[in-house]
């Protein structure tokens, strides 16, 4: 490939792009399509704004292809002689291109034939005098099959020619866009012709690199990692193991829960999260799960799950374990989990047991559709709420005084005071959705109730958005003054000690006791920047780092809201309404996008203090977050992430490695006590 | 802007400018502008229910930036008309002007003319002149969706790119400069390049605006405008919604009138209403048909076709 030298250098400069651009430009002409050079000029502006705009720092070659389309093409007619041009110059493609070619030129050679040859006799073109050879042809000869190189048909097989053999190629590339992909679909095209994954170069590592093994599937892995271990080599399959197992903890799925097991475990990488996430998947594990597991490893692994995925995963240990062990397990249960488990768990326990899971599961129907009820303000759901609450109070009845001597009896009595405060909410709704939504919002957590109150903001009549607006706002108005008062406390609890040097042992003090805030707030006034997920699970942390945020708001530069878009506030002061209009504006449903909310975190901000708090998962397709925060490390933000328990691991780590602190926080409340701490440390 | 001249019997009144705040003042709507691409796409989506991608926002946010004007050329029905007066008005935070193209377009009825019985009275001057269209965005640093630009003479063309070139309008007739430095005057051109019976655009001016090609969408994406737009009680199914989308696909290769998004989505919705004349709460394929046979058949030369089409992905009836 003539372009070939030209390609291998590294795609990070502006000038590199203004040199890309130059010579698509050059190319352009060549295919005669007129170029100007102030069209060139005007592509690199372009250019250079767009990635502004974007906040990209990096090169971003689609972007680069669409402005030069935009400026060189004039006509329609153009357009192919420009696709051709990028074709010949774009880098990416042209690197993959030239490597693919070389190794399908490498097989050939090892195979002794050429472009175009007709294989006469497989057996003659696999001959050969040394063994090792022999083996060396036919991985050659494997992997130019799998790429489709070698094609057979009724009259035997073929190598391509060379042009179409680019061609295939390069429209390969084009579909595919990584080595790892391509090899990807090779191997799996050959799953599914229930041919053996044949990657022998692969198997001879001891190692693969990460980067290789993140863009596999996860089926993949299962398949070379039970290679490895058949073919005796321990590292790798522990290496792929491993790697698996994040995977699994991650979300991802193989097709065969079973298989995937069996290899984790001998390749002793399981852990009793990745063997439950197994477990819900395939049925047969449940009797190995509880033969290499003890019944506590598997409760606290339970209790870290969500309630409907816990409850799968009981039900199928129910079916193989005793009747004992499981009762004990699922006394122990909260209350919450235990109102999803499905009914087919009812046989292990007495009768009035079953009716007090029955009681739990028209608690939390009853539950749920008065909260329907009162965010979508349609009547049917009240009926439906009062009706299952009826029954339930029937049933409970009954139980009175029977569990006693059950495992099951503080379940009973949590459960009867639920009850009441349902049944209180259940009256204040009868009478107005307003009041009903003021009942509920005591029931809820903080976060519930304000989704709850946003979701009734948002499909309410005027009357109702109203009312909705003035409960959240006076929730957080309540709360606010609560925290307030508790920092405020403590300030003066420490401002004795400190009243003589103030400035100077504030770092001393900090040292000793996390408190005397209110110091730093003076010192380092409007330095802050707050970044907060608001989606689902950590709509609660973020409303209480507001609340925190709301005592030391002189301290706070800026606050973004964030889903999938941001919304943020300059500030100086945060009041209760503040909070809530942030909040409501954002709406409740969406994607969760960490990246884009980061960058407007920091535009047009001079470095200072961020703090970040998100369980990291992210689910729009954008730059990682760690991408972002290194960037941003580099320009000498500080930058910390506070994270619930259950948060993205692999990015809190690739976050720590960029230079950013992961705080972990037990519990929403307890936020306070991180972000003050970043305050100043 | 140009300072007002010297007032006496109170002409500051009866200048251009203020004149135009008075007759246009009331059509803008000012609100916010918005100019962060992935908010324009929030609000585009949000708003005025456009799917729109990120990538091309920001390419017309680049242009704007650097003061460029932007040509979006496709087929039609693909949303360039009201993609581009949403975006400019998001970008102005006004609303936008749209000046929809013909041939004996001049300057004078898009920039301004005198009001001949005034101009009797008063001569030339400012209290005869009556302000059009171009000078009263630029006045207000309004955006212009010029629609159709192939429909316009040469002439015309070339008068368009030197005001967004240099920011400024010249009327001789009143020794007069208006300027205005406003980012919110900003231009964006529609063409459809399969128009034979259009006019042909000249080099230089092709050469002066950014041309963003506006293609038929993926068929998950033209689901996904279909839904966006869509209003109707009938429940429409994914199944026969994707049938209809690889129908206008293949329209879109054999007919003569190329089925857009527009199209698609005005069949769903009327076949939404004919289900639910039928009293049914459910689209069913005969709706779609019916519907399709009114909708896709713009052209006669086109029925045996449609009609083939309809017939092959929702039976005869
Ligand atoms: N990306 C899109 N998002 C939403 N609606 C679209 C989109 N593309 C096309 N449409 C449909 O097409 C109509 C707009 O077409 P129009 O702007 O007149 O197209 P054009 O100017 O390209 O002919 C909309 O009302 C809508 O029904
Ligand atoms: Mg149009």
């Amino acid at each position: 490939m003539q372009n070939s030298s030209a390609v291998h250098r590294p795609l990070n400069s502006r000038e590199y792009s203004l040199e890309m651009l130059i010579r698509l430009a050059r190319e352009c002409r060549r295919l005669g399509l007129k170029v100007g050079s102030s069209q060139i000029e005007e592509a690199v502006r372009l250019y250079e704004t767009y990635l502004e705009v974007g906040g990209v720092e990096k090169d971003d070659y689609r972007a680069m292809r669409r402005i030069a389309e935009a400026v060189f093409i004039k006509r329609r007619s153009e357009e192919p002689l420009f696709e051709e041009a990028w074709r010949k110059i774009s880098p990416q493609q042209n690197r993959l291109l030239s490597m693919l070619i070389s190794r399908v030129e490498r097989n050939l050679e090892i195979l002794g034939v050429n472009y175009g040859y007709k294989i006469r006799s497989k057996r003659e073109l696999l001959e050969s005098a040394s063994r090792g050879r022999r083996a060396e042809k036919r991985r050659a000869y494997r992997e130019l099959r799998n790429m489709g190189i070698i094609t057979g048909s009724k009259h035997g097989e073929q190598v391509l020619s060379r042009d179409k053999a680019i061609r295939m190629l390069r429209g390969l590339v084009e579909k595919k866009q990584s080595l790892g992909n391509i090899m990807n679909a090779g191997l799996l095209s050959r799953l599914a012709r229930g041919l053996p994954p044949s990657e022998p170069a692969l198997l001879a590592e001891t190692h693969i690199p990460e980067d290789t093994l993140r863009k596999l599937h996860p089926d993949l892995l299962v398949k070379l990692g039970q290679q490895a271990l058949k073919a005796h080599n321990k590292d790798l399959a522990s290496q792929i193991a491993s790697h698996l197992r994040v995977m699994l903890e991650h979300g991802r799925r193989v097709s065969s829960a079973y298989s995937a097991y069996m290899l984790m475990r001998a390749a002793n990488r399981i852990t009793p999260k990745t063997a439950l996430i197994l477990l819900a998947q395939d049925q047969r594990l449940a009797s190995h799960v509880l033969k290499d597991f003890s019944l506590h490893d598997i409760r606290r692994a339970l209790s870290s799950m969500k309630p409907d995925n816990a409850a799968r995963i009981i039900s199928r240990l129910s079916k193989a374990s005793s009747t004992h062990s499981l009762r004990e397990m699922l006394s122990s249960l909260d209350v919450d989990m235990m109102g999803r488990l499905p009914s087919s768990l009812a046989s292990i326990l007495s009768r009035d047991e079953q009716a007090l899971i029955k009681a739990l599961r028209k608690y939390y129907d009853a539950r749920r559709m008065i909260l329907e009820y009162l965010s979508s303000s349609n009547e049917a759901y009240l009926h439906l709420a009062s009706h299952e609450y009826s029954r339930m109070l029937g049933i409970l009845a009954k139980l009175d005084g029977s569990l006693f001597k059950s495992p099951f009896n503080a379940m009973f009595n949590e459960l009867r005071r639920r009850v009441r405060i349902l049944g209180e909410v259940l009256r204040a709704s009868e009478n107005s959705v307003g009041s009903g939504l003021a009942a509920a919002s005591s029931m809820l957590s903080l976060g519930e109730a304000i989704r709850l109150l946003g979701k009734a903001y948002s499909r309410g009549n005027p009357e109702l958005r109203q009312e909705a607006l003035r409960l959240a706002r006076r929730m957080i108005r309540v709360r606010m003054s609560r925290e307030k008062s508790r920092v405020l406390r403590r300030w003066r609890k420490t401002s004795f000690h400190g009243r003589l040097e103030l400035r100077d042992s504030i770092i001393r003090l900090v040292r000793l006791n996390a408190q005397p805030l209110i110091y730093r707030k003076r010192r380092k006034g409007g330095r802050i920047v707050l970044v907060l997920d608001a989606s689902g699970s950590m709509l609660e942390y973020s409303i209480w780092a507001l609340l925190v945020a709301s005592a030391f708001a002189d301290m706070i530069k800026r606050i973004i809201v964030f889903r999938e878009y941001s919304e943020s506030l300059e500030t100086s002061r945060l009041s209760g309404k503040d909070i809530i209009d942030l909040l409501f504006s954002i709406g409740f449903e969406g994607y969760t996008n960490i990246a884009g909310a980061l960058r407007d975190a920091v535009r047009r901000m001079p470095p200072s203090t961020l703090i970040l708090i998100s369980d990291l998962h992210q689910t729009t397709l954008n730059l990682s977050p760690y991408m972002i925060v290194g960037e941003l490390v580099r320009k000498g933000w500080r930058i910390v992430a506070v994270v619930p328990p259950r948060h993205d691991e692999e990015e809190a780590e690739m976050l720590r490695r960029h230079g950013a602190r992961v705080e972990i926080v037990e519990e929403p409340s307890m936020i306070g006590r991180k972000i003050l701490r970043a305050f100043y440390v | 802007m140009l300072a007002s001249e010297t007032s006496n019997e109170g002409r500051e009144t009866v200048s251009v400018e203020n004149r135009i705040k008075e007759i246009y003042g009331e059509l803008l709507e000012p609100r916010n502008p918005v100019r962060n691409p992935e908010l324009i796409v929030k609000k585009l989506r949000e708003e005025y229910r456009l799917l729109v991608d990120v990538d091309l926002v920001r390419i017309v946010v680049a242009s704007f930036i650097n003061g460029r004007p932007v040509m979006f050329e496709g087929p039609p029905g693909t949303g360039k008309t009201e993609i581009g007066e949403a975006i400019l008005t998001l970008w102005a935070g006004k609303k936008a002007f749209l000046l929809p193209c013909s041939e004996n377009y001049d300057e004078y009825r898009v920039i301004g003319d005198f009001h001949p019985l005034m101009a009797l009275k008063h001569g030339f001057s400012e209290a005869s002149f009556v302000p059009r269209t171009l000078l009263a965005a630029l006045v207000l640093g309004a955006g212009v969706l010029v629609d159709e630009i192939r429909r316009s003479s040469e002439e015309f063309q070339n008068m368009l790119l030197d005001i967004i070139d240099k920011r400024r309008i010249v009327v001789p007739e009143l020794k007069k400069v208006f300027k205005n430095n406003d980012i919110g005057f900003q231009m964006i051109f529609t063409s459809n390049p399969e128009d034979i019976a259009q006019n042909e655009l000249s080099d230089a001016f092709l050469r002066r605006v950014i041309r963003i090609k506006f293609n038929y969408p993926d068929p998950k994406k033209e689901a996904e405008i279909v839904r966006l737009r869509l209003n109707a009680k009938a429940r429409l199914s994914s199944t026969l919604l994707a049938m209809m989308i690889e129908a206008a696909n293949k329209l879109r290769e054999k007919a003569m009138h190329k089925p857009g998004p527009a199209d698609t989505v005005e069949w769903a919705q009327l076949a939404s209403r004919i289900a639910e004349l039928r009293g049914s709460s459910k689209v069913e394929a005969r709706d779609v048909l019916e519907a399709g046979r009114v909708v896709l058949t713009k052209r006669d030369e086109d029925a045996d076709d449609v009609e083939e089409i309809l017939a092959e992905f929702f039976g005869r009836s």
